[in-house]
Parts: C-alpha cells; sequence; structure tokens
C-alpha cells in the first residue's frame, strides 16, 4: 500500500468525523422548539418570571460540576440583573441524589429552597463524596434552616415530589440530558461548561431579540 | 499483493471503527458500556500496528494482530448474545454500572447496534488476517 494513498484516505476519514461532529454538535444546540418538556410549570424558578432570558439548568445535587457551575450561574445572573430567569430541573444520576432532591422539593414550601441548594453545594464534599457517602448528613442541613423539619422530611416522601422526579427524568431523557449539569440557554442547549460559555451564550441570547 | 491489501483492510476497519466509537461516545455522548470498553481495548491498537506495517511494508504485523482481533471477535460475539438475550443479562457482568451492556442506545434502520457493527468489524478483520495468512502460505495467488 502507497504510503501517500494512506495518508489521503486516513485524512478523508478525519475529515468526515470532524464534519460529523460539528454537524452534530450544531444539531443538538439548535433551539428546542418542545418548550413544554424544557419548562414544566411545578419547576423551581430564580428571577422575573417574564425575563427576556430563560436558562434551564438539568442539575443533580450530588455532582461535583454543577456545585462547580453553581456558583458561576448566580455570577451571570447577578451581571444580567433582571435580564435572566433560572429554572431548575433534576437528573438524578446518583445514589442519594433523589434523596436531595425530596429534601429540597420538600424546603421549596417553606421558601428555603434556594438556601438548601446552596447548602447542598457547599458541604458537598462531606455528604457526597464518592468513595464514602454520608446522606445522613443530609437532614442536619436541613435542621440548621429553622424551619419546622418534619414538615420538609414529609414533603419529601409525598407523592407529588415523587412525581416531579419522574417528570424531570422523563423531560431530561427526552431532551437528550446525559450528563450534569446541562444548561438550556432559551432553549438552546450550551455546549460547554464555564463562566465565559455561561455568559456569551446569555449575551447571545439578549442580542439575538 | 494480498499481503497489503488484507493489511489495509485491517487498518480501514480499524481506524473507521476508532472513529466510529469515539464519535458514539465523545459527540454523541453515548456512555460507553464495560464490554465496549473491552472491545476498545483490543480494537485501538490494532490502528497502530496496522498503521506501522504498512507504512513500514512489513507484513509480520499480521502476527501481532491476530490476538488483538481474536479477542475483540470474542468480546464481541459474547455481548451480542447478551444484548440479543441468548445469554440472559443476570450473568452479565455490567448491569450494577452505570450502562447495561444490553441497553439499547442505537437501532439504525431496525437492526444496525453498536454490538452488531463492532462484531461485524472484527469478523471482518479476522477474515482479513486469515487471508493474509493464506497467501503467505501459497494458498491465494
Amino acid at each position: 500500500m502507497n504510503k501517500s494513498r494512506l495518508i489521503v484516505v486516513a485524512a478523508v476519514l478525519v475529515a468526515i468525523f470532524a464534519i460529523a461532529a460539528t454537524w452534530y454538535r450544531r444539531q443538538e444546540s439548535a433551539a428546542i422548539d418542545g418548550a413544554e418538556a424544557l419548562v414544566r410549570p411545578y419547576s423551581a424558578t430564580l428571577g422575573p418570571a417574564d425575563a427576556p432570558v430563560t436558562i434551564v439548568e438539568f442539575l443533580d445535587p450530588e455532582c461535583e460540576s454543577c456545585a462547580a457551575m453553581h456558583p458561576i450561574t448566580k455570577r451571570v445572573m447577578k451581571e444580567f440583573d433582571g435580564k435572566v430567569r433560572l429554572v431548575i430541573r433534576y437528573a438524578t444520576f446518583h445514589g442519594n441524589s433523589a434523596y436531595a432532591v425530596g429534601l429540597l422539593e420538600g424546603a421549596r414550601a417553606h421558601e428555603k429552597y434556594w438556601p438548601l441548594l446552596d447548602v447542598f453545594f457547599e458541604k458537598q464534599p462531606e455528604w457526597a463524596s464518592h468513595a464514602a457517602p454520608r446522606p445522613e448528613l443530609l437532614a442536619g442541613y436541613v435542621e440548621a434552616l429553622g424551619v419546622n423539619s418534619q414538615a420538609v422530611f414529609d414533603g419529601a416522601k409525598s407523592a407529588e415530589t415523587q412525581r416531579r422526579i419522574r417528570q424531570d427524568q422523563i423531560d431530561g431523557n427526552s431532551l437528550g440530558v446525559r450528563q450534569t449539569p446541562t444548561f438550556f440557554v432559551n432553549g438552546r442547549r450550551l455546549t460547554s461548561l464555564g463562566y465565559e460559555p455561561l455568559r456569551a451564550a446569555v449575551q447571545n441570547a439578549l442580542g439575538s431579540r | 499483493m494480498v499481503g497489503s491489501a488484507s493489511l489495509f483492510v485491517v487498518w480501514l476497519v480499524s481506524v473507521i471503527g476508532m472513529l466510529g466509537s469515539l464519535f458514539f461516545s465523545e459527540v454523541m455522548r453515548l456512555p460507553p458500556c464495560t464490554l465496549c470498553w473491552y472491545q476498545r481495548i483490543m480494537l485501538y491498537p490494532l490502528v497502530i500496528i496496522s498503521t506501522v506495517g504498512l507504512v513500514t511494508r512489513d507484513t509480520k504485523a499480521a502476527k501481532y494482530s491476530w490476538p488483538f482481533a481474536v479477542g475483540g471477535l470474542l468480546v464481541a460475539t459474547y455481548h451480542n448474545l447478551l444484548y440479543y438475550g441468548f445469554i440472559p443479562a443476570s450473568l452479565s457482568p455490567c448491569t450494577a454500572g452505570a450502562v447495561s451492556c444490553s441497553e439499547r442506545q442505537i437501532e439504525w434502520l431496525g437492526f444496525i447496534t453498536i454490538p452488531l457493527l463492532s462484531q461485524a468489524a472484527f469478523i471482518t478483520m479476522v477474515a482479513a488476517l486469515v487471508r493474509l495468512h493464506q497467501s503467505s502460505k501459497g494458498v491465494v495467488r
């Protein structure tokens, strides 16, 4: 086999790969029409309901990257103050995720959703180590909130909470959410994580209106 | 030149297999199951071995390809038996992992699945190596 011919064939194959990858990523980041699966009426939201930009985040309280992205998302929201609405959806990929999400939903009825989410992410190294998870710590974080923690625990176990977790799972599957966090900015999937990609996507969404 | 043509087949199939599997996992973000990893372990070295063999015109590269091609064929066969239910999934070594080896992630035209593609690739490569072996013995002219 001729060496140069070999190089040509290899180059063609790699080029096909690159073109297909670019095409696939573009398809993936194209705006999604099925807005219903993206935001449910029950979803926890932060920011004005009529904000021009909606960030939908599929997160898992037990996921490290979600904890890392959390302050970044808040920073971006602060920068575009009043123009961004954050919608939280769940992708319960880890062993104790559903339990943690249940507590969050329980805390929501007592206006302690966002503080508890902050605490879960901050304390994540303590309770969510992959080698030795300590889910028993979660209840303590709820008690420290200073609300009727029994009511939160009851809310966590309620049929409505379980229904929401299941619905988020179904919607996540239909939207192709396979990793957390997965962000959609005005229906467009964010293909890389970090401050700059998220800021740029919000800026873009504002500009294209 | 049956020798280099056969080695070229191994090279072509392994390169397509490598790029294809990377497309599934890195672009489409389908998590590879445990058995898929074992097939990758067998497939990727074939890319290197056949490339060096073709570039240096050394058909002995076939010798080094055998264990990988046959090993991959065995794993792929096992995977397909599992996937299509000939072996009960409860015996599978990876149901506790993140992805079950019998979970169907892709079904093109109703029958093309990832394990089937892998099986086809390893069968083709083993066949090419058999042909190369025969040609070196003078059976094929």
